[in-house]
C-alpha cells in the first residue's frame, strides 16, 4: 500500500481518527512474505518469515491491523498454525532467536474492515456520513477476504451501502485478481480475470470500482496499463479503495487524501460526477 | 487449453529476463555447447527470481523510488513508510533470519554479488 | 451451508473396503464450485511441489472456468478410488495402491500408453511431457496437501470420505 497507493494509505487514517479508532503505523515492519510465493517453495520458511512480523508487533505491544487481504492472510494463518502446533513454534523461535526476537503467540491480527464493522460498528458508520455518495460501484472483494465464510464481503457490502453508493452485482464479482496466477500464466490472469472485469464496468457504464486489498490493486493497476500499452485499450473505470469512498463520505474534499495522484486511471469523471451531486 | 496462449505480453518477458539477469549460471548459454545435456528447474523459478532478489535486499518487495516518494509527499504522507524501508534494523534482522535458516543458501542466492547461483 | 473442518491433516490408517482385500486413504479433497475465485493458486502450489515451476499447467489437478456458467470455476481431481479405472485398465501394471490407500503410477514401468488416461471417467492422469510418462495426485505422500494449503478462498477441503460425500450432495442438493 505505501508504494502503490498513498492515497488509501492516507484516507484509512483520515477513515479511522474520524472515527475514533487509535490507530497508527507499525513500525519496523518487513513485507508479510506472500504465501502464494513462499509456501510452495516450503511452508516452514513461509511461516518464519512471516513470524517476524509477529513477533515485532508483540514487542511493540500493539494489535496488528492488515488492510491488505493478503498481509491479513500471512499474519492470520501464520499465528493459527503456529497457535495449532507447538513444534512449528519451537521451530520458528530456534530461527528468530538468532536475530533476537521470539513469538510468544500473545499478539491479535484484524482485518480493517473487521475493526470497522465489529469494533466501531455500522451505526456509527452511518451517523458520520454526512455527504452520502450517489455513485454506483462494483466490488472487487479478493479471494483471501473470502476465507472466513460470507462474513468479510457482507461487512464490505453494508459499509459501502452506508455510504450510500449503490453496488451493482455481475457475475465476475467473486473472481480472482490473478495476481499469483501472473507468475505462472500472464495471459490468463490479464485477459481472462481483470480484462473481463473490467469489460463488464465499461459496459454498465459503472462509476468506480472499488476493492479491498493493495495486492489486488497492483495487479488492476499492471493490467490496466498492458491493456493501454500493448493493446491499445483505455479502460476509463477508475479503481478506488473503499476508504477512499468512506472518506469522501465523511466530508472529505478528495484533495485532502490526493485522490487523483499516483493512478493509472484519474477519477475525473467519478469526481465531477460528485461536484454535480452536491 | 489456456486462453492467448500465443500471446506473449511484453511486461512478463521483462520480468522474465530480470530473472535471468539475476543468475550467475545461465543453463541456455549451456546448452548451446552441451545440447544433449538436460536443463533443470533451479529452486527459485526464473519469474519469481527479480521479485525475490528485492525481497532480500530492501526487506519488502514493493520498492519506494523518487517518483513514488514524490507522490506520498502529495497526499500529505512522509517520503518514507516507517517500515523497512526507513528501519535498517529490521532488514537486518530479516537477512540473519534468512541466512541463519538456511533459506538463502537453499534458494543459491549469493548476498555479496546478488546473485542467485542457478 | 456449514461444514467444520477437521483438524487431520494427514492421512492416517487407511480404511479397509468390506468383503475385498482393498483398502482407501480416509481423507479425499473436494472443490465448492460456489465459493472458488478461480485463483489458480491450488495449481501453482501444486506445480512447485512435483515440477518446481509456477506454471499452472503443470498442476495435478484442474481449475478452470465453467465454458456456460461465466465467472465460476469448476475443478476436477483425482479422489483416489476405492476401484480405480485407472489401475484396472493398465496394461503394464504400473498403477497400484499403496499401503496408505493412495493410487500411484510407478514412473519405471509406464510406458505412457494413455490408457489410464482414457479409463478415468473424469481423465486426471496425464502425459508428462519431459519424461513420457503418466503422472497423477499422489496424495503429497499422504501430507497435508499443497493445494489445500495454498487455496486462498477455502474451496477446496479435505475431509473424511464419508463426510466428502454428504457435502457434495448437499452442494448438488440431492
Amino acid at each position: 500500500m505505501p508504494a502503490k497507493m498513498p492515497w488509501a494509505e492516507k484516507a484509512t487514517f483520515l477513515v479511522s481518527r474520524h472515527l475514533g479508532i487509535d490507530f497508527d503505523y507499525m513500525k519496523e515492519t518487513v513485507c508479510c512474505v506472500r504465501p502464494g510465493v513462499w509456501k510452495p517453495l516450503n511452508p516452514d520458511w513461509w511461516l518464519t518469515l512471516t513470524s517476524q512480523n509477529l513477533a515485532t508487533a508483540e514487542k511493540q505491544n500493539i494489535t496488528i491491523v492488515d488492510s491488505c487481504n493478503g498481509c491479513y492472510i500471512s499474519h492470520w494463518e501464520c499465528l493459527q498454525e503456529l497457535k495449532e502446533d507447538p513444534e512449528k513454534l519451537e521451530m520458528v523461535n530456534r530461527n528468530l532467536e538468532k536475530a533476537g526476537l521470539k513469538v510468544t503467540l500473545n499478539v491479535e491480527v484484524k482485518h480493517f474492515l473487521q475493526v470497522l464493522y465489529e469494533d466501531v460498528g455500522i451505526e456509527k458508520i452511518k451517523e458520520n456520513v454526512v455527504n452520502p455518495l450517489n455513485i454506483r460501484i462494483m466490488r472487487h472483494i479478493g479471494c483471501h477476504a473470502r476465507k472466513h465464510d460470507e462474513r468479510f464481503p457482507r461487512y464490505f457490502d453494508e459499509i459501502m451501502r452506508a455510504t450510500g453508493a449503490e453496488i451493482v452485482d455481475t457475475p465476475y464479482d467473486k473472481t480472482c485478481c490473478g495476481l499469483l496466477l501472473y507468475f505462472g500464466d500472464p495471459n490468463a490472469s490479464v485477459f481472462n480475470r481483470i480484462g473481463v472485469k473490467m469489460q463488464t464496468a465499461k459496459e454498465l457504464d459503472i462509476d468506480a470500482y472499488a476493492l479491498i486489498c493493495s495486492g489486488c490493486y497492483d495487479q488492476f493497476e499492471r493490467a490496466v496499463k498492458i491493456y493501454k500499452d500493448e493493446k491499445g485499450i483505455v479502460f476509463e473505470t477508475p479503481i478506488v479503495h473503499f476508504s477512499e469512498l468512506l472518506a469522501l463520505s465523511f466530508g472529505y474534499k478528495p484533495e485532502d487524501f490526493g485522490m487523483m495522484y499516483c493512478r493509472p486511471i484519474p477519477p475525473t469523471k467519478l469526481m465531477q460526477k460528485l461536484k454535480e451531486g452536491k | 487449453m489456456v486462453s492467448g496462449d500465443s500471446e506473449k505480453i511484453k511486461s512478463w518477458e521483462r520480468l522474465f529476463e530480470a530473472g535471468l539477469k539475476v543468475t550467475a549460471h545461465n543453463q541456455a548459454e549451456d546448452a548451446k555447447y552441451y545440447p544433449l545435456r538436460k536443463q533443470f528447474r533451479p529452486p527459485a523459478p526464473n519469474i519469481a527470481k527479480a521479485s525475490l532478489k528485492r525481497d532480500f535486499e530492501v526487506g519488502l518487495v514493493y520498492y519506494v523510488g523518487d517518483d513514488v516518494e514524490q507522490d506520498r509527499a502529495l497526499c500529505g504522507l512522509d517520503k518514507k513508510p516507517p517500515t523497512a524501508h526507513v528501519f535498517k534494523e529490521a532488514l537486518e534482522r530479516k537477512r540473519k533470519i534468512l541466512e541463519e535458516s538456511g533459506i538463502m543458501k537453499e534458494l543459491g542466492f549469493d548476498k555479496k554479488k546478488g546473485l542467485f547461483k542457478y | 451451508m456449514s461444514s467444520t473442518i477437521v483438524p487431520q491433516k494427514k492421512l492416517k490408517e487407511p480404511i479397509p473396503v468390506p468383503g475385498t482385500k482393498e483398502k482407501v486413504s480416509d481423507l479425499v479433497v473436494i472443490h465448492d464450485p460456489t465459493k472458488c475465485t478461480g485463483c489458480g493458486q491450488c495449481m501453482i502450489g501444486c506445480a512447485y511441489k512435483h515440477f518446481r515451476t509456477f506454471d499452472r499447467r503443470f498442476g495435478l489437478l484442474y481449475v478452470y472456468e465453467d465454458p456456460i456458467n461465466k465467472g465460476c470455476y469448476i475443478n476436477a481431481n483425482c479422489s483416489h478410488c476405492v476401484f480405480p479405472m485407472c489401475l484396472a485398465s493398465c496394461p503394464k501394471e504400473a498403477i497400484y495402491k499403496d499401503a496408505k490407500g493412495i493410487v500411484r503410477i510407478s514412473p519405471l514401468l509406464c510406458i505412457g500408453c494413455g490408457t489410464c488416461n482414457q479409463a478415468c471417467p473424469i481423465g486426471i492422469p496425464r502425459l508428462d511431457e519431459e519424461r513420457k510418462v503418466y503422472v497423477k495426485c499422489d496424495f503429497c505422500d499422504g501430507d497435508y496437501p499443497m493445494c489445500v494449503q495454498m487455496c486462498s478462498s477455502n474451496a477446496l477441503k479435505l475431509l473424511p470420505r464419508k463426510e466428502a460425500f454428504e457435502y457434495v450432495k448437499k452442494l448438488r442438493g440431492v
